[in-house]
């Protein structure tokens, strides 16, 4: 059953346009052009309970919107928005003790104090009885490991210190939904992958329904089986991450090392699209199809140490199709 | 409402246990809200020496005034500035995405977020001001004008809730004006003085579009003389349009409100 029902979801925006310099200030303090932004053109999608969706994009395509739609936060120009059977804009109380949003680049905590002084703010908000609370914290500081910091400063917290905490306090009303918006962003490689185990965690445990936005790919690939692609405000996938590969990828990657250094580039090319060449190893890129067919011709005609058949990196896939490029 | 009540305490709670983290600043800002009471006091005995009645009003009246001004800092700089000032920051840089997802109304919560304590000194130095005052007119003030003057006074804090909370509202019909609140501020230094000495034409601006005039002087003059009937329920009726009018400006603001890019 869905818990979010996105159909034909439009949000437009006037933003006024400013001519370069000085003089285009100075003219547009009296006249101002503005033209339409259409940051969600028309999309449309269905979350299920318990799912846990990547939503994907380049920057300014759509996501933080519709996740910010999603959460009330933002009245949409026209279309249908279904969370847990409400309007989200409507900002029920009873529809906000049911979510939680969580944006890498904004925080709720109290910055000159601890942050369990925020935790204990929040129950009372959220009115979350006492012994659920204490229940919810101490299950939520053991998976985040912070119990020694929970009375220090924020201010005196590290990045991914903070986000922890950020975490805990959008989860101590356990909240049947988490929208997470870049949750890993600034935080280095070990910190962003005991995010990512916690948010699979949380997610198994719970049955929480989640929303990722994230610009790394390693969280939507490590943590979501379905993935949403939006560019320019439209939605261009919406599927399993293998199914991007069979979707955009109509080509794999054969990578090669020769053993002998006497196979020159030009014999190289002429098997198909040469993407690396550095003797002896070589990356060619053929047809889906002629792949087998490529690859025994190799071993059959040049001295071969190492071959290896391919697909190719989801993240090269998704870069070309944002740069609109045809991959192949 | 008890959960509200509840709140309004936490914040409160909460915002003394950040105060008490920079015990430096505390104390620092506690000498400048003494200074000021002090520049004050000696601003209006400067003014009054010259003339021993300004207006149509005495010098013990003015340093009755003058107290209840002071006195009134604790309510308007200990919370509503403290709060006001932060909610163009809010709606500029986007945070105040946090407090609308909260299942709470989002006017409370922006109106009561932050206090301040470092006015303590002013809530000591209006009482001083007022008792003076009282000792040059002689007199003292009855029971009955006690009990009206407390109720006046919390009429005119809703009033000045609504006057600058109107103000800053608007806030969120444009992408930036971080320093709305200030208007209010300026405007409201206006109030310590009696309408009597503004021009007519001034004096009406501030008692019906800006009655910056009445928030101070109507509770003050209630300590010495009886209200008149007319200003009490003017007082009362201007309220509840200033009240309704910033949650009409709030409310219908929030669906301008474009958050800001993360």
């Amino acid at each position: 059953m869905a818990v979010i029902e996105v159909k034909n979801l439009r949000k437009y925006y006037k933003v006024h346009q400013k001519e370069p310099g000085l003089s285009g200030s100075i003219r547009s303090l009296f006249h101002r052009k503005y033209y339409d932004v259409k940051a969600v053109d028309n999309v449309s999608f269905e979350i299920g309970e318990g799912e846990l969706i990547g939503f994907i994009g380049p920057n300014g395509a759509g996501k933080t919107t519709t996740l910010k739609v999603l959460s009330g936060l933002l009245y949409p120009t026209s279309g249908h928005v279904s969370v847990l059977g409400f309007t989200p804009w409507d900002r029920k109380p009873a529809f906000q003790k049911q979510f939680s949003l969580v944006m890498g680049q904004k925080n709720q905590l109290w910055w000159d104090l601890p942050a369990i002084e925020s935790f204990i703010l929040n129950k009372e908000i959220y009115e979350v009885p006492d012994n659920k609370y204490k229940k919810t914290l101490d299950e939520l500081v053991e998976l985040l490991d912070v119990a020694d910091i929970l009375k220090v400063q924020v201010r005196k917290l590290s990045l991914g210190q903070r986000m922890k905490m950020e975490l805990i306090a959008a989860l101590i009303h356990s909240p049947k939904i988490l929208f997470l918006d870049e949750p890993t962003i600034g935080l280095d490689v070990v910190m962003q992958k005991k995010m990512r185990d916690f948010i699979k965690e949380y997610n198994h445990r719970y049955r929480a329904t989640i929303i990722l936005t994230s610009h790394y790919m390693d969280d939507v690939k490590e943590l979501c089986d379905r993935v949403v692609i939006i560019d320019k405000g439209k939605l261009i996938f919406d599927g399993l991450l293998d199914e991007i590969i069979k979707k955009y990828a109509d080509h794999k990657l054969i990578t090669v090392i020769f053993s002998k250094n006497n196979v020159t580039r030009a014999d190289v090319e002429k098997l198909g699209e040469l993407k690396e060449f550095e003797s002896p190893k070589a990356v060619i890129s053929v047809k889906r199809a002629s792949a087998p067919k490529v690859a025994a011709k190799i071993l059959e005609e040049f001295p071969v140490a190492d071959i290896n058949l391919e697909e190719p990196q989801i993240e090269d896939i998704i870069r070309e199709v944002f740069t609109g490029k045809d991959f192949a | 409402m008890r959960k509200y009540i509840s709140l309004f305490f936490k914040f409160i709670s909460l915002s003394w246990m950040r105060e008490m983290e920079y015990r430096s600043n505390f104390i620092t800002w506690m000498i400048i809200d003494f200074t000021w009471s002090a520049m004050d006091l000696l601003f209006m005995l400067v003014l009054i020496n010259f003339t021993q009645v300004l207006g149509s009003w005495s010098k013990g009246q003015m340093l009755v005034v003058l107290g209840f001004f002071r006195i009134m800092v604790i309510p308007v700089w200990g919370w509503l500035f403290q709060s006001f000032s932060l909610i163009p920051k809010y709606i500029s840089e986007g945070m105040l995405d946090m407090i609308l997802t909260k299942p709470i109304d989002s006017q409370f919560m922006v109106s009561s977020r932050q206090f301040g304590f470092s006015i303590i000194p002013s809530l000591f130095t209006g009482i001083g001001f007022t008792l003076y005052g009282f000792k040059i007119l002689g007199m003292f003030p009855s029971p009955i004008f006690i009990i009206q003057f407390f109720w006046l006074a919390v009429v005119s804090t809703a009033l000045i809730y609504g006057m600058y909370f109107a103000t800053v509202a608007c806030t969120l019909y444009v992408e930036r004006l971080n320093n709305i609140h200030h208007v209010f501020t300026s405007l409201y230094d206006a109030s310590r003085y009696p309408g009597d000495i503004f021009s007519p034409m001034l004096k009406r601006i501030l008692t019906t579009l800006i009655p910056i005039s009445l928030v101070i002087v109507i509770p003050a003059q209630s300590l010495f003389s009886s209200v008149k009937p007319f200003d009490f329920i003017y007082l009362h009726i201007i309220t509840a349009v200033f009240l309704i009018l910033s949650r009409r400006i709030w409310t219908n603001g929030l669906r301008h409100y474009s958050s800001a890019s993360s």
